[in-house]
């Protein structure tokens, strides 16, 4: 194999510079799947463990719907069932424009989606884990049960589940290159969407190093943060 | 000022509660004593709500928690259930300290968050509740950091600060060994001289014999005698003697 483009530093430069414009869209993607998905994934494991059996059942239904599923199917699906509707103002105000924002809005809600599903199983081991007497002292004290969750139940729960979502948070960033499957609008392509362009344009599989390269540093980046995130829960047993 | 009448509660097929009535009045220091699985525990998580009973009438400072009606037990609205649960302290057998907070942090909670307490005010009132249970100089500790005796010291001190007009206990020494005992029960033995009105279910006879103004012993889930302290630990009643003192028929 021969390096024709690691060789030549001006078009290395170039190819840096051409694929570094996929870099921000990648990182939105994660950032924006996470911020969406562990709010739902908190709710969904509280839902999963309710009294009520209405909220249970269509959970659990869910979350076997989601997992059993490949998300690269689940993405193309929501993207042409959703593509095929007409465009009402409904779909206006959840996707956006139909041509410029809606592909790369699907992505992120289809991820989210995705991995709340993941996270509701993961939250739900660390509700089951918190002792019962917390619940009983929080609620004894006069606590509501709102203010019991936040305050008394949530900080531990993610102390609990803290190594099992970096878990999740190293494969989504691994899974945002499934992204690739949907066109976007230029400003929202990933590096994977601009490393393919320029593999056929320059006919060398170079720019792929480069983004294996990119993807260790970013993940490498996600490791360290939550290392430091679980290092901080660590004052107390 | 408590009141329960004809308390009743099943598990299931399992009778726990089979009509226990208690009136605790005012700075009195109340002790339930009985065989594990007597029922004593479950009446007392009934009082503070943790358990919802199946009939009977618990009503407190004139505040009716449940009554019952057609034979069920009707609760009250929550409002009001809420004011009860207020006037109601607990210290539970495992202690249930918030194990993400330090001491202070600890004692503050409740008041801060439910009594809209200001800051400066909860954590005054907090460093008083430790100077009483001794551990003034143990606010910033974790709870992992502490032995036994002193969490439950902590917890003691955390339920003063919601100044609640009845403090339970619930088997608070059953964890603790003999040396870590005596530091809690010197604590409660102060609440009880300050007047505390304490309800109190515990193994420790001596304590029971000491403090309490009235020991209640109950057995399968109904009280079987009540009865100051000198008059239940000389009783002719062959089950109390049996628990008391071992003795065979």
């Amino acid at each position: 194999m021969q390096f024709r483009i690691f060789t030549d530093p001006e078009a290395l430069f170039n190819l840096i510079k051409t694929l570094a414009t996929g870099i921000m869209p990648t990182i939105r993607i994660f950032v924006f799947t996470i911020l969406l998905s562990i709010p739902l994934g908190i709710m969904l494991a509280a839902g999963r463990v309710s009294k009520y059996r209405v909220l249970r059942t269509p959970i659990s239904v869910y979350i076997y719907i989601i997992r059993s599923t490949p998300l690269m199917l689940q993405l193309l699906f929501s993207y042409f069932l959703i593509s095929s509707l007409e465009w009402s103002p409904v779909l206006q105000l959840i996707f956006g424009d139909k041509r410029s924002q809606f592909p790369i809005r699907c992505i992120v809600y289809m991820f989210s989606l995705n991995y709340a599903a993941y996270f509701a199983e993961i939250f739900r081991g660390g509700i089951q884990s918190i002792h019962e007497g917390q619940r009983e002292a929080a609620k004894v004290l006069g606590l509501t049960r709102v203010q019991s969750f936040f305050r008394i139940q949530l900080p531990q729960i993610f102390k609990t589940v803290m190594p099992s979502l970096t878990n999740e948070f190293v494969t989504l960033v691994k899974d945002t290159s499934i992204a690739k499957v949907i066109s976007v609008s230029l400003d929202n392509r990933t590096i994977l969407h601009v490393a393919e362009k320029q593999v056929s344009a320059l006919a060398s599989i170079e720019p792929y190093i480069l983004v294996l390269i990119f993807f260790l540093v970013f993940n490498g980046v996600v490791e360290q943060g939550c290392k430091l995130i679980e290092r901080s829960m660590n004052y107390y047993r | 000022m408590l009141i329960a009448k004809d308390v009743h509660k099943s598990f299931g097929a399992l009778t726990v509660l089979d009509g226990v009535s208690l009136e605790v009045h005012k700075k009195e220091v109340v002790a339930l004593i009985g065989p594990s699985g007597s029922g004593k525990s479950t009446f007392l998580r009934c009082l503070n709500q943790l358990e919802k009973v199946d009939s009977g009438t618990i009503e407190l400072d004139g505040l009716t928690m449940c009554r019952t009606v057609n034979k069920k037990a009707e609760y009250a609205k929550s409002s009001e259930l809420r004011q009860i649960t207020l006037k109601m302290g607990m210290v539970f057998q495992s202690f249930n300290l918030f194990p993400h907070k330090n001491v202070l942090e600890n004692l503050i909670e409740a008041p801060l968050v439910v009594l809209k307490m200001p800051r400066d005010k909860a954590i005054l009132q907090a460093r008083h509740m430790l100077s009483k249970v001794g551990l003034l100089d143990h606010e910033k500790h974790y709870p992992y950091q502490l032995s036994g005796g002193q969490a439950q010291r902590v917890a003691i001190a955390r339920a003063l600060c919601m100044h609640p007009e009845i403090l339970c206990f619930d088997e608070p020494t059953s964890a603790l060994d003999p040396l870590l005992t005596k530091e809690v029960l010197a604590v409660m033995r102060d609440l009880a001289k300050e007047e505390m009105t304490m309800i109190v279910v515990t193994h420790e006879m001596e304590f029971a014999r000491e403090v309490a103004d009235r020991v209640v012993f109950m057995e399968g889930g109904r009280v079987i005698e009540d009865a100051p302290p000198e008059e239940l630990f000389a009783s002719q009643n062959p089950r109390t003697r049996r628990f008391i003192y071992g003795e065979t028929e």
